[in-house]
């Protein structure tokens, strides 16, 4: 399996994560320090109700907290961002939400926001926050997605990031958008789940021009960076979806 | 004539100032001799046994025989009187008669000051200017502007907007240089200040030994009078930046009064403030004005509300040009890691036209993202190492960034760009700056206002914000607490401290701190001024806080005010690439404006052979582009000369350079209307007494003017000569002669030897 480990950065998160992967049992870092202050970046994971899935738990949780602390170890290891090296999941309806810029939520096909929610997550992205959405697949989760962000911003329109924005360029250059399968799929076969066979990242803009609202359609990074240790899991997704959210964490500390 | 002047020849005055002496020193020596010689022959005489003389009638006639041929001698020795006097020769005195606007206030003994100007020193026809030809030839110069002889009284009309005492004197010194100047006398209101000119020009009668008496028209004080004196605006302002000014006013006989301040700008209302005058006669008022929008050159004025009892109403108002920078400040903000402070500072000005910040975020080891660079070459390489490319920016902030990613050469210029640039220099806290970043024992400690205490890695603290009690009077201190909600700066969320600061340098200033609840308040923003330029801390780490928080409105703007009026305020006293000053700052009409500009190169180095031009644009729209000259004297200084002729605001922008090294600074001019004279026009005795005393004159009120010719008469420096007033043939001497011969003849009668 070491024969995967091919690229520096894949060969140093197989070593850090095979040494990390017995810890990974749930843990919030807020909770634990009681205090956003002691470092620049908490790897913010949203916490929203709704869409238990019978298998994983709550969707919310899905790769949790495993991929957000590979990707913290990642994070630290390649950049020089001060980044607090445990997970930090938060509701979306929590005021300490506001402490944390930097929010990522997935498998929003399910999310169902309400109206005091949805104003909450304005004000948290009007205000300067930044949203990255991840793993979710198909049509239908779309239009469910896209009914949900339309009550956070009625007047906003949500569009395809051109691969010349900064985003793709803030720390690696990525020029091309690929479709990060799950786990399971990555060990061979098509990589798409349901009718989700074309990746996307769009963006909700403000008036301004800066990118609030980072969205991951049809791809699974957080599967890409929880399965980075797995020998079977293709190293040419997770070194992607590591560049790729390294570049976001870079970008929304930036602009 | 007196019995003793009849008898001495010369009245007692004479010889209370004089000394008696021989026409010639060694005279006296000779005379002793002689008188001893004679004494000894004549009593050799009297006293030889052969002479049938009784022994008192030989002493007597010994006596008084010795004593007439020693006068006799004496009188042939030529005994002078030595006195100093004034020369008594007709000698050239100019008077400079004082043409100008004030001389038609009306506070001189019931009439103009120039009716009563008139009145003494009118060619012709005036009391003094009589006195005054009786002895001397008199010259009559008026001048205001410009000075130049006159002959008639027609000739003062008492219309220049302006009376020039240097050049006024320096026209009666050189063009009369023909004519034998004993003496000058200057006849004016002093409406003038004691500039440089003027006291080179005192220095150079005094060097030729010209005296010059001053005589003062007018009165020292009014009697009632509010006078709108000057307005301070700062030199560089920004769009929307408040306009704080400063003026000052001068009452007299209006203390107490209800009166009205207001600033307008082509008529249309900005400002308008009350005040009650206050008792002093020189006071300032702070005024804000709201913010004035478009880049460039505005014209405000500034007007007090006059009354009835006003002396001078036309003192009341003064038009100021205000620019307003139509580049916007460059701000390069240096992280070395990446921060949130980055996006939340770049978040916080973006709708401010006048500040263009770049970011470097040092990304990895040797890694740079940059964000708002101007193109694609910007900080290509990192922190810049060459003047060129660091001295184009007006503000540097320095975050996490530890002293040892500056190499040697880098803090160096970081000490120049503050130093010699003038640049302003903000350090953010974060867990690589100030002590914890290795600054201690960095070059760039002495920059810091702060003292630096032991490096204390693990430290973490939050705090309220507080303003000092000097920082309450701060702008931008003053402009969040304005902005800030509820009950100010303390009720925001609390920002996050990771380097303890907790002491100033001598002559930093604290505006902000932070209260963690503990003994002693930490430094979060201080400063100091450093060289040319500013050194700033803001010592938090997180101001993003005021930004996103939950407990902060969506609509609060306390963190963008927060970021644009410290950019803003520290840009402010940026030094220019080219400095420009006018001479006068506020001309007159057909006033000759020396315009001087001193070009610096990209590393702010004086230019000793600059490519620089002038274009003034009149306010009727004409433009008239000027050369530059370097100025004698001052290597990379360089004048030009530019007379306006019709009042109002002329714009000025000197421009630097080629396309590949190109500056540009534009200023403006109010040149004032008629009625510029009447401000400070009460009579400026000081003034006049120190050009008086200066030049070894005196200085004459004008109602006792009277002694004015007495006194040119008798101070008129190297005109004053010694004389020796012979004494050979004063009655007296001829008396006692006579009184000692006959007395001898006398004696022998009476004793039967005649």
């Amino acid at each position: 399996m070491r024969h995967f480990c091919t690229s520096n950065i894949t060969a140093w998160l197989c070593a850090a994560c095979w040494a990390l992967a017995p810890a990974s049992a749930p843990a919030n870092g807020d909770a634990e320090t009681g205090d956003p202050t002691g470092h620049e970046f908490y790897f913010t994971r949203g916490i929203y109700g709704g869409g238990e899935d019978d298998d994983w738990g709550p969707r919310w949780a899905i790769d949790y907290p495993t991929a957000d602390q590979q990707f913290l170890i990642a994070l630290r290891r390649l950049t020089l961002v001060d980044a607090f090296p445990s997970d930090n999941a938060v509701p979306i309806d929590d005021p300490r939400l506001r402490d944390y810029p930097f929010t990522y939520i997935l498998e929003v096909g399910a999310l169902s926001l309400d109206e005091a929610q949805a104003q909450g997550l304005r004000e948290y992205l009007d205000k300067g926050g930044f949203l990255v959405i991840d793993d979710f697949w198909g049509s239908w989760a779309w239009r469910n997605f896209e009914t949900q962000m339309a009550k956070v911003f009625p007047d906003r329109a949500i569009v395809e990031v051109p691969m010349e924005h900064p985003v793709f360029h803030a720390f690696y250059d990525v020029r091309e958008i690929l479709q990060v399968p799950n786990v399971y799929q990555a060990r061979g076969g098509p990589t798409h789940e349901l009718d989700g066979y074309q990746p996307h990242v769009r963006g909700i803009f403000d008036d301004h021009g800066r990118l609030m609202v980072l969205i991951n359609w049809n791809t699974d990074l957080g599967d890409a960076w929880e399965w980075a240790d797995n020998p079977r899991y293709p190293l040419r997704y997770s070194t992607y979806a590591y560049e790729l959210g390294i570049n976001f964490v870079i970008y929304a500390m930036s602009n | 004539m007196g019995v003793f002047e009849f008898l001495f020849k010369y009245p007692a005055t004479l010889y209370r100032q004089g000394t008696l002496q021989l026409e010639h020193g060694w005279m006296a020596y000779a005379l002793a001799g002689a008188l001893a010689v004679l004494a000894a022959l004549t009593l050799a005489q009297y006293l030889s046994r052969s002479l049938p003389l009784r022994r008192t009638d030989r002493l007597v006639l010994a006596g008084l025989r010795a004593a007439w041929v020693a006068m006799l001698v004496l009188m042939l020795f030529a005994p002078v009187l030595t006195v100093t006097v004034a020369q008594t020769l007709r000698g050239d005195v100019v008077l400079l008669l004082d043409d100008s606007q004030s001389m038609r206030i009306a506070d001189a003994a019931g009439m103009t000051r120039g009716a009563r100007l008139r009145e003494l020193f009118a060619p012709g026809g005036g009391e003094l200017s009589r006195a005054l030809e009786e002895r001397f030839t008199v010259h009559h110069v008026g001048f205001g502007l410009n000075a130049g002889r006159i002959a008639g009284n027609s000739v003062l009309n008492f219309a220049a907007p302006r009376s020039d005492l240097a050049d006024a004197l320096e026209h009666a010194r050189t063009r009369l240089q023909g004519a034998t100047l004993g003496a000058v006398v200057l006849v004016s209101d002093g409406g003038a200040a004691l500039s440089d000119d003027l006291q080179s020009e005192l220095l150079a009668y005094r060097a030729a030994g010209i005296a010059v008496h001053t005589v003062g028209i007018g009165a020292p004080r009014f009697s009632d009078d509010v006078e709108l004196a000057t307005v301070s605006v700062p030199e560089r302002l920004f769009p929307g930046d408040l306009l704080r000014a400063e003026v000052t006013l001068r009452q007299r006989g209006a203390a107490g009064r209800q009166l009205n301040l207001q600033v307008t700008e082509d008529g249309v209302l900005l400002h308008r403030q009350a005040f009650e005058v206050p008792r002093t006669h020189s006071f300032t008022l702070p005024v804000t004005v709201a913010p004035l929008k478009a880049p460039g050159t505005h014209r405000l004025s500034f007007a007090v509300t006059s009354d009835a009892d006003d002396q001078l109403p036309a003192n009341n108002r003064l038009d100021v040009p205000v620019q307003l920078a139509s580049a916007p400040v460059q701000v390069l903000h240096f992280e070395g890691e990446p921060r949130f402070e980055v996006k939340f500072i770049r978040r916080a000005v973006r709708d401010d036209s006048s500040l263009q910040v770049a970011s470097l975020i040092r990304t990895a080891e040797n890694k740079y993202y940059r964000v708002g660079v101007a193109d694609a070459e910007q900080l290509l390489t990192g922190f810049p190492e060459e003047p060129a490319a660091l001295f184009g920016f007006d503000v540097i902030v320095l975050g996490s960034v530890a002293a040892n990613l500056l190499n040697a050469a880098q803090q160096q210029l970081l000490k120049d760009y503050v130093a010699r640039r003038g640049g302003a220099l903000l350090l953010l806290g974060a867990r690589q700056a100030f002590a914890e970043g290795g600054y201690a024992a960095s070059e760039l400690s002495g920059l810091l206002p702060v003292r630096l205490q032991e490096k204390q890695s693990g430290f973490r603290t939050r705090v309220s914000v507080t303003p000092t009690a000097i920082g309450a009077l701060h702008p931008v201190v003053q402009a969040l607490s304005r902005t800030a909600p509820g009950d100010g700066l303390p009720a925001l969320p609390a920002l996050t401290l990771v380097n303890p600061l907790l002491a100033v340098k001598p002559g930093a200033t604290v505006l902000l701190e932070g209260d963690d609840g503990g003994p002693e308040p930490f430094v979060v923003l201080a400063y100091q001024r450093y060289g040319r330029g500013t050194v700033a801390v803001l010592a938090t780490r997180d101001t993003w806080r005021w930004q996103m928080h939950s407990s902060v409105a969506s609509d609060d703007m306390t963190h963008e005010t927060l970021w644009r009026e410290l950019f803003r305020w520290l840009a402010r006293p940026v030094r220019p690439r080219i400095e420009l000053q006018a001479d006068p700052a506020y001309p007159v009409p057909g006033e000759q404006m020396r315009i001087t500009a001193t070009p610096l190169d990209t590393g702010y180095q004086p230019l000793l052979a600059a490519d620089l031009r002038l274009v003034v644009t009149t306010p009727l729209g004409d433009r008239h582009t000027l050369p530059f000259s370097p100025r004698p004297g001052e290597n990379g200084s360089y004048d030009a000369v530019f007379t306006a002729l019709e009042p109002g605001l002329h714009e000025l922008e000197a421009t630097l350079g080629d396309e590949a090294d190109h500056a540009v600074r534009r200023a403006a001019v109010e040149v004032l209307p008629a009625g510029e004279e009447f401000r400070g026009a009460e009579l400026n005795e000081p003034l006049l007494r120190h050009i008086a005393a200066a030049t070894g004159g005196r200085y004459f009120r004008s109602p006792e003017a009277g002694g004015l010719d007495r006194a040119v008469a008798d101070v008129q420096g190297d005109t004053r000569i010694e004389k020796r007033l012979p004494l050979y043939d004063a009655p007296a001497l001829f008396v006692v002669l006579v009184v000692l011969i006959g007395a001898e003849w006398f004696y022998r009668r009476r004793r039967g030897l005649a």
